[in-house]
């Protein structure tokens, strides 16, 4: 399977990142390799399985609704690694 | 004294008998990193002051009665790992001067043991890698030889603890990130089952398979790690609830009549010299007592493919919240002083902040997940996941424990394998299928090839650490390698 520079600039901007033009030539030439290499599992017959999320030994563990007040400390550390705050929030840019 | 060599047990004796008090323990070692780590580079962050008062508050509690086994009793952590008030940076520019609000829940438990966290140490990006060459803010060094690296992604920890920069350490393990710098750098890892250990505050990578463990001299102070650290916690609803074991108490059990499987194709695929080194220590187990029964795991061979998948896919989730907003790098766009939309923002704060591999990793597994290819990629890599995980389910009714190399070859040169991805994705092909399948699993020293150390893996069945340390420990009563140390001072 290849993956041709459009894609890549697709894909880039759907998980946000900026990519200059030496990656995008990088990663589309590591890809075919890569690509190459988990396309070996098209040749395992899965048929019998149709397994998609958690496998038979997990259980989901439910804990009661409640809010839990957390340490004034460590929400002032929390939101003080913010860029820009004002009156205890974190300001970012309009997006509506 | 070379306190450097002495496993928790001793030096818990030197403290009890107070011969020795944790403050000049923790000088010590302060005093080791500062003289080693300029050349070795396993430690991003050194906390000395908190590190002696956590030390001086140690003594106080010894001097009380309090006989906890890692009272007093310094560590060193992978720095994916949350540290509260103090700076937690996962080796990526994204988190270079983040400082954590809370401790992760393995901090907390080795804090309220007593235990003396003396800093972070270095790892792959975001622990994408096999290597720790992909640290974004240096490599660090095996200990064995400075020209080659100390595996990865636990590489800082791996390295810190063979060279005796501290007791033990932390490390945490995807698809062999504990396990494979263990082999590398002569020193005994544990990838606990998956769920066995809380991940609260563990910087979420691959959240199906990352489990933290115990990086360390030898199994027993491995199972006194995994006796403070493993259990339920509220904070995260995907650990087990199951009673835990006391591992040091299970220890020494007789191993006579225990079946051990050998897949012999991994080994007669290695190069002489590591298998007729491998093949010794098959030997070792004979003489205990252990049954050697050749098995085969066809499927093996589809986990790297898998686990590439599956690894991407689940990180370039994980990864998106990282935004630059609330915490972490921010690029010079300003929020009211430039004319770009949001978007640019995140294009911008990511883009320039994520190395070469975390990239690498989002864009596969945005690429994976994305529309049309979701079914022909990941949907078909949990089926494979799942036949994996039987065929280990069926050796496991003829067996009682697997033996493996843990890595298919000795330390290799910095700089060596650095642009072939592909290449460094094949480092884990031997660990990689236990990770997948949630199953216990170490690497413990196995002796040396070209004087660099090598390592063997046993694993079993998943919650089943307490047969995995035992034969482990059992191994190392009868062998020295672990007892090697490299020569740097």
């Amino acid at each position: 399977m290849e993956i041709n520079k459009s894609q890549i600039e697709k894909i880039a901007q759907l998980a946000r990142l900026e990519l200059s033009e030496k990656e995008k030539m990088k990663y589309q030439e590591q890809f075919k390799s890569i690509l190459g290499f988990i396309d070996s599992l098209q040749e395992v017959d899965v048929s019998d399985l149709d397994v998609l999320g958690l496998s038979g030994d997990f259980s989901n563990q439910l804990r009661n609704d409640v809010v839990l007040d957390c340490p004034e400390d460590e929400k002032e550390l929390a939101i003080n690694q913010a860029k820009e705050v004002e009156n205890k929030q974190i300001k970012v840019k309009r997006v509506l | 004294m070379e306190y450097n060599k002495l496993t928790i047990s001793e030096l818990h004796d030197l403290l009890q008998a107070g011969k020795l008090s944790s403050l000049d323990l923790t000088e010590f070692f302060l005093a080791r990193i500062e003289k080693i780590d300029s050349s070795l580079k396993a430690c991003i962050s050194i906390f000395k002051e908190e590190a002696r008062r956590q030390a001086k508050k140690a003594d106080e509690r010894i001097a009380q009665g309090e006989k906890n086994k890692l009272l007093g009793i310094p560590y060193l952590c992978k720095d994916n790992i949350l540290t509260k008030g103090l700076k937690t940076t996962a080796a990526s520019k994204m988190l270079e001067n983040y400082i954590a609000p809370y401790n992760a829940t393995v901090i907390e438990k080795l804090n309220n043991e007593g235990a003396v966290l003396l800093g972070k140490t270095n790892l792959d990006e975001f622990a994408h890698g096999a290597s720790t060459e992909n640290s974004a803010f240096f490599v660090t060094r095996n200990p064995w030889d400075l020209e080659r690296v100390p595996g990865g992604s636990s590489g800082g920890s791996a390295a810190a603890v063979s060279a005796g920069l501290s007791v033990f350490a932390l490390g945490s393990d995807t698809g062999g990130s504990i396990r494979q710098p263990a082999s590398f750098c002569g020193v005994s890892g544990l990838k606990p089952s998956y769920s066995r250990v809380s991940r609260y505050g563990l910087i979420s990578m691959t959240s199906s398979t990352d489990v933290i463990g115990p990086i360390t001299k030898n199994v027993e102070d491995s199972a006194l790690v995994m006796n403070v650290i493993s259990g339920f916690d509220q904070n995260d609803l995907s650990s087990c609830s199951l009673e835990i074991d006391d591992y040091l108490k299970n220890l020494n059990k007789n191993l006579k009549g225990l079946k051990l499987g050998v897949e012999y194709n991994f080994i007669d695929s290695l190069d002489v010299k590591m298998s007729d080194q491998i093949k010794k220590s098959l030997a070792v187990f004979e003489s205990l007592g252990v049954e050697i029964i050749p098995i085969s795991l066809p499927y093996n061979k589809y986990a790297g493919s898998v686990y590439y998948i599956i690894t991407p896919a689940e990180i370039s989730s994980n990864l998106a919240r990282l935004d630059g907003i609330r915490y972490g790098f921010s690029s010079d766009l300003k929020v009211e002083q430039s004319n770009n939309n949001l978007n640019d923002i995140y294009l911008k704060n990511r883009g320039q902040s994520f190395g070469e591999e975390v990239k690498r990793r989002v864009i596969l597994g945005t690429y994976t997940l994305s529309s049309g290819y979701f079914d022909a990629y990941y949907k078909k890599a949990m089926a494979v996941k799942e036949k994996i995980k039987r065929e280990f389910e069926n050796i496991f009714e003829t067996v009682d424990a697997v033996l493996t190399p843990s890595s298919p070859h000795i330390a290799f040169k910095v700089g060596e394998q650095v642009d072939d991805p592909l290449k460094m994705y094949l480092e884990d092909i031997f660990v990689t299928g236990p990770s997948l399948a949630g199953l216990p699993a170490i690497s413990i020293p196995a002796g040396f090839v070209d004087n660099l150390p090598i390592g063997i893996q046993l694993f079993s069945k998943k919650f089943n650490e307490t047969i995995v340390l035992n034969l482990a420990d059992q191994f190392q009563k009868k062998t020295d390698y672990h007892q090697k140390n490299p020569n740097i001072n």
